[in-house]
């Protein structure tokens, strides 16, 4: 075994073309197979755009040993990048957890996902409906139903 | 970019890993409660028929009623939110007095933090009104070590009079007062800066937690009732 590092070479969708260590791809469970066959081809991935893929880059590098770190200083430095590395709009956010699924990373996908719970935690229906640009799209009646319904949320 | 751009399938594991308990730092943690996912179901159809989901409230009824050792019972397919619903009516009594314990500890936090606010900035006003009187003190001390110079240099009587009654005012020696004023000066400065940085940040946990209360007591059915009931012309002005 060469002692030195392997790389594997990514394609995004719109030709850009990126550099992983063979350890950070080896996360990537859905390319794990091809990486593992010593595929030494640029590796093609026809779903993740060139930005997306960097910021995925960025964040499987930064975790990459740190997740499974037991140092809790460690672990609140890597949690307070987090939070500055998911500041990105919704837009943003939605590719990456579309990304996360596409290549099954799976820290990334949950925290992707957790990050956009959390955005409908403690909400108000109006902004729930505005953050995710979602209209009403009850008739009156229904709604006055659903309302009905919920009638058993009314205890609190 | 909206909420459609997502297949439904991902929003599921959305809601899914939001509903899961999970560790963190804190402790462990779950994002979205029972609370958040029926809101979230009188928003629009989509997110109606992806919160009524069943494996999303088996998860829920797991971690709300069912005690870990025993397995939930397996419900027909559909059932799961009538289940918990079912599960819940008969919690309500206690889920209420949770409900009101919840508002009283955040209503008993923020007039904590209120009486602390207040309190600081008592504290603060001592401090500036020391502060002022120190330096006084300090001008006093300033003249009266220029006036003991002075006594040394040849003038008319009349100065050189005035000058000894202000250094004989003085009762310790000019320098070593003059030194511990300066100290004490430096302190009070000190101790102002402290007490700033500690009123803004109590000022901050009060934001918060108001912020907390308001989410706590914030009621979708109440709200519309409110809106709708009374004020029904007004609410179509503003659409």
């Amino acid at each position: 075994m060469s002692s030195k590092k392997k790389v594997i070479t990514l394609r995004s969708s719109d030709g850009e073309i990126f550099e992983v260590e063979e350890a950070v791809a080896l996360e990537w469970l859905t390319i794990k197979p091809l990486v593992e066959s010593g595929c030494t081809d640029a590796i093609p991935l026809p779903q993740v755009t060139g930005n997306i893929l960097a910021k995925v880059i960025e964040y499987c590098k930064k975790h990459i040993g740190a997740s499974e770190s037991e140092d809790r200083k460690i672990l609140y430095e890597l949690e307070s990048w987090d939070a500055d590395f998911i500041k990105v709009d919704q837009g943003t956010l939605f590719d990456l957890i579309r990304a996360a699924d596409y290549l099954t990373i799976k820290t990334l996908f949950e925290f992707t996902c957790q990050t956009v719970a959390d955005t409908i935690k403690h909400k108000t229906i109006e902004e729930v409906r505005h953050i995710f640009r979602e209209s009403n799209d009850f008739t009156p009646e229904e709604e006055k139903e659903i309302r009905g319904k919920s009638w058993w949320l009314q205890g609190l | 970019m909206a909420a459609e751009s997502l297949p439904d399938d991902l929003w599921r594991k959305i809601l899914e890993i939001g509903a899961k308990t999970t560790k963190n730092s804190s402790g462990f943690d779950r994002i979205l409660s029972y609370r958040d996912i029926c809101l979230l179901s009188i928003t629009c159809r989509r997110f109606r028929r992806l919160s009524g989901e069943d494996s999303l409230w088996s998860h829920l009824l797991a971690s709300d009623f069912v005690p870990l050792a025993n397995p939930i019972p397996a419900y027909p397919s559909g059932a799961y939110k009538s289940a918990y619903r079912i599960r819940f009516e008969k919690e309500t009594e206690k889920k209420r007095a949770a409900h009101r314990r919840a508002v009283l500890r955040k209503e008993s936090q923020i007039t904590q933090h209120l009486s602390r606010i207040r309190n600081l900035e008592v504290r603060l006003s001592q401090e500036v009104d020391k502060l002022k009187n120190t330096s006084d003190e300090f001008a006093n001390l300033l003249r009266a070590r220029q006036a003991s110079v002075a006594l040394n240099v040849w003038q008319p009587d009349v100065v050189v009079g005035r000058h000894k009654q202000v250094v004989m005012q003085s009762p310790v020696r000019v320098e070593a007062r003059m030194h511990v004023v300066d100290m004490e000066l430096k302190l009070c400065k000190k101790q102002i800066g402290i007490l700033r940085k500690s009123r803004d940040e109590e000022k901050k946990r009060l934001d918060l937690a108001k912020k907390e209360l308001e989410s706590i007591m914030y009621h979708p059915l109440r709200e519309y009732e409110t809106n709708n009931g009374t004020t029904s012309s007004r609410k179509r002005l503003k659409k």
